[in-house]
């Protein structure tokens, strides 16, 4: 019996890889909304130049009311992408502010936000 | 004299490539759009992790058999693939230890509830581990005595780490930031997809014979230019934070 060809064995590998990735996702799904969140340091003086609604869509959107984690937190739907979408969004912002050669938040350093 | 003259030529010409090779990707990732420096170990962490994925793929290019280039014994190549596999390792184990020390909170992202990029980043590490210690050659002969069930599942780990990687680098987002340089990855990716499926060239050029004896240039070639590599990232990296 002749041996499979090697790439046969490389698609394997990525099937296996994909499949690990869907398993990890359905896990953290269930898993995130009962975690609890890093505290946070936010300093509403710091971002004065800010429009609030740029913030506070809800403002303006009518998507929700109360604090920010009334839905980013306690909503199933949008819930487990809570740390991904906050930090594109304070990053986002903090990297466009410093291209503009001034002085912005923290960028990446976890510690700049998140004081334990 | 002849001969170690040409061996000297070749050793010289394949660690231009190999410096070519890891050097490219970390110039390419530094274009415009610019990732913001944050600071000096944090980036050459991520110098680090950009490595491995130039290594992993470099991996499925020299994969143990003879190429047409450079044109050194069969032996050399077989050690290449070793000594590029442990570098990947070793670069791997450094990327996460440095992050980890310098930014102790990212121990959240190896924690079951991170997002999905790191854990494809953790699962790579630990499949990459697993893939190492299952080919030293003491193991290797225990866990598979067929040669070629081996190198089957040795090609399954591998894709399974390149796939993972990949996916952590692009969705990490911090320097793959714009969609000319997704566009290089896929295109590279491509070509390297390609290479892997097809039969190595072995067949040298005409009037070039294989040098004998030249198994030792590997590890000599790979150490050194991922030293040298890592030595002038680092320092570009300093010289960026002081300006």
């Amino acid at each position: 019996m002749s041996a499979r060809p090697v790439w046969l064995w490389m698609l394997a590998g990525l099937i296996v890889a994909v499949l690990l990735l869907v398993a990890a996702e359905q896990y953290r799904m269930a898993t995130v909304p009962s975690k609890p969140l890093l505290p946070v340091s936010f300093e509403h003086l710091d971002h004065k130049k800010t429009q609030c609604a740029d913030c506070h869509h809800n403002f303006i959107d009518d998507t929700g009311g109360g604090t920010c984690y009334n839905c980013h937190k306690y909503e199933p739907e949008i819930a487990p992408d809570i740390e991904k979408m906050f930090h594109d969004f304070c990053f986002d912002c903090h990297v466009t502010t410093r291209r503009e050669g001034e002085d912005s938040g923290p960028m990446r350093e976890c510690a700049g936000c998140h004081k334990t | 004299m002849q001969a170690g003259r040409q061996s000297n030529v070749q050793a010289i010409k394949f660690s231009a490539l190999l410096l070519l090779c890891l050097l490219t990707p970390l110039l390419l990732v530094s274009l415009a759009p610019a990732p913001a420096p944050i600071y000096t170990l944090w980036d050459w962490a991520n110098v680090m992790g950009y490595m491995v994925l130039t290594l992993s793929l470099l991996l499925f290019v020299y994969r143990g058999r003879a190429r047409s280039f450079p044109a050194f014994s069969g032996r050399f190549f077989a050690n290449l693939h070793r000594d590029l596999g442990y570098i990947a390792m070793l670069l791997l184990t450094g990327h996460v230890a440095v992050l980890l020390w310098v930014e102790p909170l990212l121990l959240e992202h190896l924690k079951p509830s991170a997002p999905l990029h790191m854990l494809a980043g953790l699962f790579a590490l630990l499949f990459m581990l697993m893939l190492v210690i299952s080919s030293v050659p003491f193991l290797r002969r225990r866990l598979w005595p067929d040669y070629h069930r081996f190198r089957s599942v040795h090609a399954l780990f591998a894709a399974v780490i390149l796939g993972l990687t990949i996916y952590h680098v692009v969705m990490s987002g911090f320097y793959m930031n714009s969609e000319w340089k997704l566009a290089v990855l896929a295109v590279v990716g491509c070509c390297v997809a390609a290479s892997a499926i097809r039969r190595e060239r072995t067949v040298l050029l005409s009037g070039i014979i294989r040098i004998r004896n030249s198994a030792g240039y590997s590890h000599m070639i790979t150490y050194c230019v991922t030293l040298l590599v890592l030595a002038a990232s680092f320092f570009a990296l300093l010289l960026q934070q002081a300006e």
